[in-house]
């Protein structure tokens, strides 16, 4: 029983009264069950948990030895609905009524963790019972915080025995409110709601007026999208908000204030009322209070909507009854604010820390933060990250520390592209800037704010032009409407920007932003208007490629602006296979019609569906619901089907042009140049200096991936359009390019990149150093190579891995693969990876190989290990080496497989630019070397780059080619291929991929056999009916 | 001169809401200051604001009545037209947005056949866009009479709608 | 005094100017849209944006004050920039067709950008589309024109006290409007007309009478009369290059008669008219309250020759001439009605005489006459339609025409107004005194009718210099004098040393302030005199464009002048007045008078009342 419920409290010696009653009570109990009320959790139905706890405790009578507590936001938003059970720190989480039974007998009566209800590292995969072991609650430093989770909300008494209403106690009795004043200037706490205006200033300007009536204002109509901190401390915490306002009354010399909240936080306005009535029963809100002169009465404004009401002078007016609708400043409020009145305006997390710094002194507060910006900041972590919910850090945490090792880093392994702080009035941070420390000034100097702490990460998959359309949509929907500059500022913009991301972009657009943009920064009357144009002038500056790119290309990266493309898929494609289309063809058993469609863009389905990086996969929609759809392995069923009727695949061919083309190189990109230009009617010669064509899919991936006749039989396709082959054929060599100069009238050098780039460290002329290409070259060609012992191979590319797993085909006893970053970093396909890991590839994560040593020949390999620390611009960590000593690895044979370059001797180096890394200058639109009618493509220009990129290429040569000798630039893709359109939605239940079949490790571990052998039709049909269908429009 | 007569009959039939309106704005005080706070009770008590409860807040309250639909007209929270029985709210703050609000957005007015801002011809449904209803943890997030779903999935829309509609 | 420097000048202001009122005295414009002086400042435009060094935006000149060492730049890189951005976007949400626009040449958005010589206009897209409001038989809302600087909100809510126009709805959907979406005839507007008188663009306008006149004019059939308010006279000249205040009454009547109006008659007669009647029903009044507080006997009633007129013994009076004021009263205080004058106003009263007195002496049938009258007011329009403003089924006043109106027909009509020769109006309903004259000032009202009141009942004039009521002159919202009776004619010996309390007000707030102190039983006046528009009808709505406070007293000392000017200064000195009581009107308050120059009020709800 509470003794003390009625009891007016009128001095310190009540609150002490009060405290040692509750530890009184509180000591009565073992244990303490906190259940987490958070807005995250009561939208998990934790009232539901709360309820079959106490049932259970009920049961197994238990209920005088267990005390259940409701609290606020213990900020792990999805791990929701959280129990954590104290003295222990055991933290359950994702409950379910059903397991409270076990729980509480577990726990309780047994005295064990009941470990299958605690947490799992998402990367271990591993449980982690302990709150304090937690990553995500290991680095937060929680002040204003620290009672969020913790206490009963609803509890007066335990907020005042956690030491709640003393710090406004030794400010009425022991301080003027001069010195309280002095106290929160001399903690350098700076507002929180964005600004940063140091608050005992403000206080101090609105203390030196003379007036009447003062009022102070608690702002917590939080509208930045992505923040909730304010709502939480509301929920969490009332009472430390009112004590914070009390302080800042008795300071400034306010009896009255106002707490404006936003309507669409019922259950903290629900709370906060309550706490109010709570206080004013015991007396702590009134006349009096603690015996004192400080009279104080506290009263909640409901906002209604309307984001522009965050902006002070647009708040007083709403408080006033009156639209939102801010006006000139000065005057200020602390000259003339709330009817006309001194006015105080402090966000809530402002006024949370009030009462500690009162209490415990300002010195204890500026423990925290950087130089500028003392104490800590609560942010909001929101968007593509794994750990959302509320984190509170000292200011000065690097932007990576926060996002990666609090908030667990990106889902589903997607790269990081920008955080987004300050909501529509903020900006980027681009990757660049991951370890910047966290602060006012820091976060300012990049373009961004501080905001009242919504942190928003975006992956890859963000197009930087739709957010910044999405915020100035917001912030023109919410445009008050008083100035021109805003009103119809934002409405312009917005414009702009739509018409961009349908692909009506003109020239000019971005300079027509920036323009607008500058001059509604320069002229809009209030902060909203003012600071309106952020994220498009932030986008622009760090992004401006991407906006090149929907203006002039009308193409959107992250396959996000959906009228540039046909479904994301399509768009991910560098060569634009139309995947949707072709799976929904595989889906209606037409393969050989899915394999047309595919030829439509690139003439070489069935090694791509073997070797492919398909980036397509990556942007599948389906995964956001189980796995992306095995859009690759379903191109090779299409191929493999279509290989059976191989005459069925009659090709039709434009009349001849009289134009001739010489390709050099006989490659990806030569072949599908030759291809589409063949079709277009003009007459093809491919000059390849090796036996076969192919290139370096002949050469260079290993027969287990690609067998040879897959290459020959989709070589054979592409003569039968007409294209001539001509093989053992080198350029420079066997003929002179001045030859082919003369006799074609236009000439694609696609030649790739034949050798393979050195390592650069101590021993790798040794014999016994064989590099990656070169090694699966000759090997390819019958040079009989002698592998035995132990092998090392360096790298973490496709090459690396084939080098590997070659090696142990050809009789290594061990193969040592090295990689100086982790594995989840590692470039090469993930299911090489693991199919190299079956067949027994030893790995070496984070580990820098640095020399290898032997006399004459290789006998060991020394490495650094690694570890990982601050971050990358995609938000990987950066490898460096560790503190300790090099290790050294015995090993007969080492394969360095780093990088390849590519030479090209026929061409004069005086007679066309080159870059410094040797490949050519071209065209980015033809593609057009600086020597009239020589084009080049493929890796010969970009460096080893993927298979796909190099067709992408070979396509874009032959439109400029045909473009250059006259015609449209339009390649000749046959027949319409009819797309079956039907589709239905209720069929849609969760299924991971369906596999295809494979040799196992032990079949294929010796032998070249292609490891993956085939989809079965009904698979095949299973896994294309998986595909949500993106590229329909309804 | 054409004559535009609004369809705008001034008076309210329910009596018992008019006299707890009544009774709000009395212990309010007929002052503008409290105007907002007034027009969140008739908007609980009535569901929206209709152009009648306006010009009744204007004439009990004093305040003009242009004045009064301006402020109604600025808060997007106030709405002037009756609501469906469930009211779906869309969370396209940031972080839902990113995570695909904008699919959910298109899934169901496609589902209930209806644009955001309106309700179904059955007065089951109203689809209205949130800016953030302050979940972001757990984007995408829609609401329905304030129960939150987090994580919603746009194929498990239909199977949510449904079980509102069987409790009829 | 602080000192600034504006573009590289030092200058001493006065502390508390904006940084714009201060440039301007120091003869250094700066291009402004929204702003206008001593109505509107609030910075919705933000054309007026200029540099202060120090301060990281671009300020709104007109919302600024100046500070001392306030270095400030009007015409930078930046600023130019900002501007010509700023008018772009103006014009993005602008119909651009001026030519067909009633404000064509005469249109502050239009000359802004010919100060600023913008030549392109990039920003295509979405426009702000609304309803055309023509309903109110006074205003016609083309919200499509609107430029959103909210003069008229200032207007209606902070000088007339209404509150019809606010801004609806928000961000690029503002607009401005009654709430609701109502045509404004639903609402209490009182149609006076201020709101038009302040609007820089075509969003605004009088309801168009000038065809209907023209028509008229164009029918032979027709007997065409036009009569001219003492506040046009005034003020039409700055239509036509005048100063302000410029007398320009003789060739007005000139370019009527050039119009083709058969008589050109002057409302000052129906004025001093008015005075008469409206002085003997105060006496009424005052005598009969008097009785029923039982003061005064029946005896003392019937030695005063009043107890045979009807008048209620309501008291304070307050005068019926300004037709928005009167609505007002009826939406606003329907309770307080009793306590107007039940006189119609003097136009009314005009044309009432024409249609009946005069057609007959002519011998034209009142049928085939047109009465109209040229105001400074929009108000009248509406007043005109009432259905009391008839008599014999036919309306006292066929149509009226503002000064902005007639100055349009005029220039339409193809006159050189400037060389015109004067003329004289016609007799006998043209002939008026002085007193008529200040009909179109504050306070004027009060004033004509003291100097016959208090001769009326004292038998001596008004005991002030050159019969000029001091207090009763000036812009104030609320002037108030007293008045002590002293040794009056024998049959008022009653009122000897009666302190008598009068005030006047003009704008509508001032108007609500006096009627509140009725209401709480706490008015200490025996007579207001309530004018809808601030100044008086010389501020009226239909008053050429821009009516500052600073054109207010210039037309106000354009009607003292004419007082002045005159030989014959109190009403019941016209000798044409005096006839008219002789052949037709018999007395004051008579019963021909009941007919035809008085009338009765109605109680109207706030609301949805047409």
């Amino acid at each position: 029983m509470n003794l003390n419920a009625d009891m007016i409290i009128k001095s310190k010696d009540q609150l002490l009264a009060i405290q040692e009653d509750y530890m009184l009570r509180r000591s009565g109990y073992e244990w303490e069950a906190l259940v987490c009320s958070g807005a995250g959790c009561i939208s998990s139905q934790c009232q539901v948990i709360k309820e079959a706890l106490e049932e259970a405790l009920h049961k197994h009578e238990l209920e005088d030895r267990v005390l259940v507590k409701v609290t606020g936001c213990m900020g792990a938003c999805d791990l929701g609905p959280t129990l954590i059970i104290e003295p222990q720190g055991v933290l359950y989480c994702h409950l379910m009524p059903e397991q409270m039974e076990s729980i509480v007998k577990g726990h309780f009566l047994q005295g064990k963790t009941v470990i299958q209800h605690t947490y799992s590292d998402p990367k271990t995969k591993e449980r982690v019972p302990y709150l304090k072991d937690i990553p995500f609650f290991q680095g937060q430093e929680k002040l204003v915080l620290k009672n969020c989770g913790q206490l009963d909300y609803r509890s007066l008494d335990e907020y005042i025995a956690k030491g709640g209403f003393f710090a406004l106690d030794k400010a009425l009795h022991q301080m003027t409110p001069e010195s309280v004043i002095e106290e929160v200037v001399a903690s350098g706490l700076r507002g929180r709601g964005g600004g940063g205006f140091p608050t005992g200033l403000k206080w101090k300007l609105a203390a030196k007026k003379e007036a009447k009536e003062k009022y102070i204002i608690c702002n917590a109509d939080e509208g930045d999208p992505g923040a909730f901190m304010d709502r939480s401390l509301l929920e969490g915490d009332p009472f430390n908000i009112l004590e914070g306002m009390m302080i800042a009354g008795y300071a400034m010399g306010a009896q009255k204030g106002f707490v404006y909240v936003r309507a669409e936080y019922p259950v903290a306005i629900e709370r906060l009322g309550e706490a109010i009535e709570a206080a004013k029963t015991r007396g702590l809100l009134g006349e009096h209070i603690l015996g004192s002169d400080l009279s104080f009465d506290v009263e909640i404004r409901i906002g209604a909507g309307a984001f522009v009401c965050g902006e002070e002078t647009a708040l007083m007016a709403s408080v006033e009854g009156k639209r939102g609708e801010p006006r000139q400043k000065p005057p200020y409020p602390s000259d003339s604010g709330l009817f006309g009145h001194p006015t105080v305006i402090n966000n809530v997390e402002t006024l949370g820390n009030i009462a500690a710094i009162v209490q415990q002194g300002a010195a204890f507060f500026t423990k925290f933060g950087t130089d500028k910006s003392k104490g800590t900041k609560v942010f909001a972590l929101a968007g593509d990250i794994n750990n959302t919910g509320l984190v509170e850090v000292p200011m000065g945490r690097t932007l990576g520390e926060i996002l990666f090792d609090i908030g667990g880093g990106i889902p589903r392994g997607k790269r990081f592209k920008v955080a987004q702080t300050g909501g529509p009035s903020g900006g980027c941070i681009t990757g660049k800037n991951l370890n910047v420390p966290v602060d006012y000034e820091s976060l300012a100097e990049l373009g961004a704010i501080m905001g009242s702490g919504g942190l928003i990460c975006m992956d890859e998959d963000t197009c930087m032009v739709d957010v910044a359309r999405y915020f100035m949509e917001f912030v023109q929907d919410e445009s008050c409407g008083k100035c021109l500059a805003c009103r119809v500022g934002t409405k312009r913009m917005l414009e702009i920007l739509e018409r961009i991301t349908k692909g009506q972009g003109k020239e000019g657009d971005v300079e027509l932003l920036q323009e607008l943009a500058l001059t509604i920064k320069d002229t809009a009357l209030c902060g909203l208007g003012q600071t309106a144009p952020n994220p498009v002038l932030s986008t622009i500056e760090y992004f401006r490629e991407e906006y090149d790119e929907h203006i002039r290309d009308k193409y959107c990266r992250a396959g996000v602006c959906s009228d540039l493309f046909v479904s994301p898929c399509e768009n991910a494609c560098p060569a634009h296979v139309n995947a949707a289309g072709y799976i929904a063809l595989i889906a209606a058993g037409r393969p050989l019609d899915a394999y047309r469609l595919v030829r439509q863009e690139n003439p070489l389905p069935s090694i791509c569906g073997r070797v492919c990086t398909h980036p397509c996969e990556s942007k599948c929609r389906r995964a956001q619901l189980d796995e992306p759809i095995a859009i690759c392995d379903l191109k090779r069923y299409a191929a493999d089907e279509a290989m059976k009727h191989m005459d069925e695949l009659v090709e039709p061919v434009l009349p001849r042009k009289g134009y001739s083309v010489g390709v050099i190189g006989g490659g990806p990109s030569g072949l599908t140049c030759a291809y589409y230009l063949a079709r277009l009617g003009y007459e093809v010669t491919v000059y390849e200096s090796h036996p076969l064509a192919g290139g370096v899919l002949s050469f260079g991936i290993p027969e287990y991936r690609l067998p040879q006749d897959v290459i020959e039989k989709e070589i054979a396709l592409i003569r039968r359009v007409g294209v001539t082959i001509l093989t053992n054929m080198e350029v420079g060599k066997d003929i002179e390019f001045s030859v082919l100069r003369k006799k074609h009238d236009a000439i694609y050098i696609a030649t790739g990149t034949q050798h393979a780039h050195k390592v650069g460290m101590l021993g790798e002329d040794l014999p016994g150093v064989y590099h990656g290409l070169s090694f699966l070259r000759d090997l390819s060609f019958g040079k009989e190579i002698p592998v035995k012992g132990i092998v090392a191979v360096i790298g973490g590319g496709n090459t690396a891995i084939d080098g590997a797993r070659v090696a142990l085909r050809k009789g290594a006893s061990e193969v040592h693969l090295f990689y100086r970053r982790s594995k989840e970093d590692m470039p090469a396909d993930a299911r090489e990876i693991e199919e190299a890991l079956e067949e027994g590839v030893l790995l070496h994560e984070l580990a820098s190989p640095l020399e290898i040593r032997g006399q004459d020949k290789v006998e060991s390999l020394v490495y650094q290990e690694m570890e990982l620390q601050g971050f990358t611009e995609d938000g990987r960590r950066k490898p460096i080496p560790k503190s300790s000593e090099p290790r050294s690895l015995r090993v007969d044979m080492v394969i360095p497989a780093v990088s390849q370059y590519s030479d090209l001797p026929f061409v004069g180096k005086d007679e066309v630019e080159m870059t410094k890394w040797g490949t050519f200058v071209v065209d980015d639109n033809s593609l057009m070397t600086t020597m009239e009618g020589v084009y080049a493509g493929g890796d010969v220009v970009r460096g080893s780059d993927v298979v796909i990129q190099a067709i992408a290429d070979g396509k874009k040569a032959a439109q400029a080619i045909d473009m250059r000798l006259g015609g449209t630039g339009t390649l000749y893709k046959g027949e319409n291929i009819e797309i079956p359109q039907d589709y239905d939605d209720a069929e849609l239940e969760e299924h991971d991929r369906f596999p295809m079949d494979t040799l196992s490790p032990d079949k294929r571990r010796t032998n070249f056999d292609e490891v993956v052998q085939r989809y079965h039709r009904l698979n095949a049909m299973a896994e294309a009916m998986r595909c949500l269908r993106c590229d329909r429009r309804l | 001169m054409s004559q535009v007569m609004p369809s705008i009959v001034p008076c309210i039939d329910d009596e018992e809401q008019i006299t707890l309106l009544e009774t709000v704005i009395e212990r309010y005080g007929a002052k503008e200051s409290n105007l907002i706070q007034v027009l969140h009770y008739a908007q609980a008590i009535f569901g929206y604001i209709s152009p009648q409860t306006q010009l009744f807040i204007a004439e009990r309250m004093d305040i003009p009545l242009s004045q009064v639909s301006g402020v109604v007209g600025f808060y997007s929270f106030f709405s002037t037209v009756p609501k469906g029985k469930h009211i779906i709210s869309i969370c396209l703050g940031t972080a839902c947005y990113v995570r695909g609000g904008k699919n959910i957005v298109d899934k169901l007015q496609d589902l209930l056949k209806i644009s955001v801002g309106e309700t179904t011809q059955d007065r089951l449904f109203s689809l209205e866009v949130k800016r953030c209803i302050g979940a972001c943890g757990l984007a995408p997030a829609i609401s329905i009479d304030g129960t939150v779903y987090k994580r919603v999935n746009p194929n498990r829309l239909e199977k949510i709608l449904a079980g509102y509609a069987r409790k009829e | 005094m602080v000192r600034i420097t504006v573009n590289n000048r030092n200058m001493d202001v006065e502390e508390g100017m904006t940084i714009l009122e201060a440039a301007r005295e120091n003869n250094i414009d700066i291009p402004h849209l929204c702003y206008l002086k001593d109505v509107h400042q609030m910075g919705a435009c933000r054309v007026c944006v200029v540099e202060v060094e120090g301060m990281k935006n671009l300020q709104a000149s007109c919302i600024t004050l100046v500070s001392d060492g306030m270095v400030i730049h009007t015409n930078t890189a930046r600023v130019r920039q900002a501007r010509k951005i700023l008018y772009e976007l103006m014009l993005s949400d602008h119909p651009k067709d001026c030519l067909i626009c009633s404000r064509n040449r005469h249109c502050e958005l239009q000359e802004l950008g010919e100060v600023l010589q913008i030549g392109e206009t990039r920003f295509a897209g979405d426009r702000s589309v609304s309803q055309l409001d023509d309903t109110s038989f006074s205003i016609v809302r083309d919200n499509d024109k609107c430029i959103l600087c909210r003069r008229c909100v200032t207007m209606c809510h902070e000088i007339q006290g209404v509150g019809i126009l606010s801004v609806q709805d928000r961000g690029f959907m503002s607009h401005i409007g009654a709430g609701l979406e109502l045509p404004i005839h639903l609402t209490s507007c009182t149609n006076c007309g201020q709101c038009i008188s302040v609007c820089p663009v075509g969003a605004l306008k009088e309801q168009d009478a000038t065809q209907q006149v023209w028509q008229a004019l164009l029918d032979p059939k027709k007997t065409v009369v036009v009569q001219v308010a003492p506040a046009v006279r005034v003020a039409l000249g700055e239509e036509f290059g005048y100063e302000p205040g410029s007398n320009v009454t003789g060739k007005m009547a000139r370019s009527l008669d050039e119009l083709g109006f058969d008589y050109i008659f002057d409302t000052n007669f129906a004025a001093d008219l008015t005075i008469l009647e409206e002085g003997t029903e105060l006496l009424t009044r005052l005598v009969n309250h008097l009785h029923k507080q039982g003061t005064i006997s029946q005896e003392d009633v019937s030695r005063t020759g009043l107890s045979s007129m009807k008048a209620p013994a309501v008291l304070p009076m307050i005068t019926s001439c300004s037709p928005g004021w009167i609505k007002f009263a009826e939406h606003t205080y329907p309770e307080q009605l009793p306590h107007l004058s039940t006189c119609k106003s003097p136009h009314v009263m005009m044309g009432a005489l024409v249609k009946d007195y005069y057609a007959k002496k002519i011998g034209v049938n009142p049928e085939d006459m047109v009465v109209v009258s040229i105001m400074p007011c929009t108000a009248k329009k509406y007043e005109i339609a009432r259905p009391e403003m008839q008599n014999a089924g036919l309306s006292n006043v066929d149509a009226v025409l503002t000064t902005r109106e007639l100055a349009s027909m005029i220039r339409e009509g193809g006159i050189e107004f400037t060389s015109l020769d004067e003329r004289e109006f016609d007799s006998p309903l043209g002939l008026s005194s002085g007193a008529a004259d200040l009909f179109g000032v504050t306070g004027g009202v009060m004033e004509a009718a003291l100097r016959t009141v208090y001769e009326l009942v004292t038998g001596r004039e008004i005991p002030f210099d050159g019969l000029r009521i001091v207090p009763m002159k000036g812009l104030e919202r609320i002037k108030s004098a007293t008045l002590v009776i002293d040794q009056p004619k024998e049959e008022f010996s009653f009122l000897q040393g009666v302190e008598v309390k009068i005030a006047s007000t003009s704008g509508l707030v001032g108007a609500a302030t006096v009627l509140d102190e009725i209401k709480e039983g706490k008015s200490p006046y025996l007579f207001i005199e309530v004018m809808g528009c601030p100044g008086g009808c010389i501020g009226g709505g239909g008053q050429p464009r821009m009516t500052t406070d600073e054109v207010r007293i210039k037309r106000m000392q354009g009607l003292y002048d004419e007082d002045e000017r005159k030989v014959m200064r109190k009403s019941h000195e016209n000798p044409a007045i005096v006839r008219l009581y002789e052949d037709f009107l018999d007395q004051p308050l008579g019963h021909v008078s009941h007919e035809l120059l008085h009338t009765s009020y109605t109680a109207r709800k706030r609301y949805l009342d047409d």
